[in-house]
């Protein structure tokens, strides 16, 4: 009886550390994957609520380490600018006075009244430092076989307690991420689909986000003219640059 | 009988005093609750008619379906031109477009939450009405990018009048908008509802931060008061030929109205307390009458008086010292009412404006009609003469020769 608990712990035991070195593999080649020094695309967003549609357009500019820029092109706000430095995000509006700043509590707010929070568009995505996270096994989605990861958040500040994540098995891309709050409610659904590779990089140009908490509200974002690593100026991210 | 009922209330100056301050006191401490609660409530539903509901207020059937969302996108278009339509009309004194809105005051990365109102600087009854007090600087004007702030969102933000502030708002595309605005003055309003944490600004200006165009969210129309309901409902609807508004009476729509049965009840309980406490003021001093003059009682019953009319004697008595204690309390009650409704009693002082959502005047000027004045002495009356019946009764158990016998 004794030797055979013990071979079921190991058994365990073996399970789990070739689940962890695994999960970590496939967030590795994830990362991989999706890697750039720097990053531009134009995107057309598209909000649903039960009162209708609404459209807006934006360019962003994106750095490795996840400082972002979003500039809205058209509809009403064009002209208002986003900026995200590590944990702050910076707001021009141009009838104001100032650059408006919120700090790490405003990366959930909505982006243009978007489903999107700006911690969905911006920052870098850090699993390592940021979540643990380990392999749940395998599951059918969209007719692709992908790797069913289960992140959980290192730090109470963290937007999203915890994540569910389903990656190509053959692309390591991810297709479908859930976001919990830490209470384990279901907050949000995002669908990455139409991957293109552009200097080596794999990059999503729709991003589908549901909002499983206001029903019937969801947000698509359709990306266009991606162009990677080309040297993006450092002035692009600066707070004194953004009201210029 | 009469004669010598005047006779012995002048025999006894003290007692007289005494039973005629207690009706005195009873008449007039009812006079003023009367007049504090009828001015009260009066206020409460004419200040929700002046600044939130008006006689009728006119919303977008979507916006009214969704009110607990603030759906802003679901405004009235060109609500300014639909308002001076209203105004054609021969019952509508005055239409004015305004939109009520939250927003954020960003200073050194917090937000503090403000109510901001945007009207047309013309003809608001935020800008216009008598209830509008400027503590400091000017009125707001059409077309400029000032605003007023009421004096606890000044304290709050740590600003003064000349200083600038940059407001946040949700926008009609669900987005946000930041504009600076200059705070131009500051102002103070009669409804406890208004003096909060409120920021007022011309209605393009807050079109502007919410880029709402030339929208609003409501226009309240101020009607004549012979104006029929259904009538001018039917009228409004006409001229306005808009199928996707809705048109509110102000009793449909008042939170302060809802509660009038309410406050019906409240006001006739506290005032039947009243007539109860003078009732036993006035059956107590009759008693006590009777008591100290049973010796009189007896050597009056003794030389051949009925007990009837010792008995009348006493209502008669007591009769007159409530008409002298009635008549010096209408007479006083009636110069403090006007004196009051002259000066106004200030109720800030008692935390009035720091009632929220009931829209309270924190100055009160008392009114109260001469038919209530009359009705008031008329039941004090009845209830002193009541009690002085009821405590006369006694009379018929005096036993003559037991009274005689005793000693003082």
């Amino acid at each position: 009886m004794k030797r055979k608990l013990s071979f079921f712990l190991l058994l365990l035991l073996s399970a789990s550390l070739v689940f962890g070195t695994e999960a970590k593999d496939i967030v590795d080649r994830m990362e991989e994957s999706m890697d750039f020094q720097d990053a531009f695309f134009h995107a057309k967003m598209t909000n649903t609520d039960r009162f209708g549609s609404i459209s807006a357009e934006f360019d962003a500019f994106q750095r490795e380490n996840g400082d972002t820029l979003l500039v809205v092109t058209s509809g009403p706000e064009r002209g208002q600018k986003t900026l995200r430095l590590e944990n702050d995000i910076y707001i021009y509006y141009p009838d104001a006075d100032e650059v408006v700043r919120l700090s790490k509590s405003g990366l959930k707010d909505s982006f243009l009244g978007s489903d999107f929070s700006y911690e969905d568009l911006t920052g870098d995505d850090d699993f390592d430092a940021r979540y643990d996270y380990e392999l749940e096994g395998q599951a059918l989605f969209q007719d692709r076989e992908c790797f069913n990861l289960f992140f959980k958040a290192k730090s109470l500040s963290e937007t999203y307690q915890m994540q569910r994540m389903l990656v190509d098995c053959e692309l390591f891309i991810p297709l479908k991420v859930e976001l919990y709050s830490k209470s384990g409610r279901l907050l949000k659904e995002i669908y990455y689909s139409d991957y293109v590779k552009e200097n080596g990089t794999s990059y999503p140009t729709r991003m589908e986000v549901v909002n499983t908490v206001k029903k019937g509200n969801s947000s698509l974002i359709v990306l266009s003219d991606l162009r990677f690593d080309t040297g993006l100026d450092d002035e692009l991210f600066s707070i004194e640059e953004l009201a210029w | 009988m009469s004669m010598l009922a005047l006779k012995n209330i002048g025999r006894n100056k003290k007692r007289t005093f005494l039973t005629a301050l207690a009706v005195f006191m009873a008449v007039y401490i009812i006079l003023i609750m009367i007049a504090f609660c009828e001015t009260m409530i009066n206020d409460m539903l004419e200040n929700s008619k002046k600044y939130s509901t008006g006689d009728f207020r006119i919303t977008d059937k979507t916006y009214l379906e969704n009110e607990d969302l603030a759906p802003i996108q679901f405004n009235i278009g060109n609500a300014s031109q639909k308002a001076e339509m209203l105004e054609r009309l021969p019952f509508v004194e005055r239409a004015e477009a305004l939109s009520k809105i939250g927003v954020s005051a960003y200073q050194d990365g917090g937000l503090t939450n403000l109510t901001a109102i945007g009207v047309e600087t013309q003809k608001s009854s935020f800008t216009i009405s008598k209830g509008v007090m400027l503590l400091e600087g000017r009125m707001i004007r059409t077309g400029e990018n000032g605003l007023v702030a009421t004096t606890r969102a000044l304290d709050k933000l740590g600003l003064d009048e000349g200083d600038r502030i940059t407001l946040i708002s949700r926008t009609t595309t669900a987005s946000t908008n930041a504009v600076t605005f200059d705070i131009v003055g500051e102002v103070a309003y009669d409804s406890s509802e208004f003096n909060g944490e409120i920021v007022i600004m011309p209605l393009d200006s807050l079109s502007r931060l919410c880029r709402m165009g030339s929208g609003a969210i409501e226009i309240l129309v101020h009607t004549t008061e012979d104006s029929d309901r259904y009538a001018s409902e039917k009228a409004m609807h006409s001229i306005l030929n808009d199928e996707s508004l809705n048109i509110d009476f102000w009793q449909d729509k008042s939170f302060i109205y809802a509660f009038m049965p309410f406050y019906d009840w409240m006001y006739a309980v506290i005032e039947a307390l009243f007539f109860f406490i003078s009732s036993t003021l006035v059956f107590n001093t009759t008693m006590m009458g009777i008591m100290e003059r049973k010796k009189e009682i007896s050597a009056m019953l003794a030389f051949g008086f009925s007990r009837r009319s010792v008995i009348l004697l006493f209502i008669q008595e007591a009769g007159f010292t409530a008409i002298i204690g009635t008549i010096t309390a209408c007479i006083s009650g009636f110069a403090s009412i006007a004196l009051a409704g002259r000066y106004g009693i200030d109720l800030t002082g008692f935390g009035a404006d720091e009632m929220e959502g009931w829209s309270f005047s924190n100055i009160l000027y008392l009114e109260l009609e001469a038919k209530t004045i009359i009705g008031v002495a008329a039941v004090c009356l009845l209830i002193s003469i009541s009690a002085a019946l009821i405590a006369s009764l006694r009379i018929r158990k005096i036993e003559v020769a037991d009274a005689l016998r005793e000693e003082d």
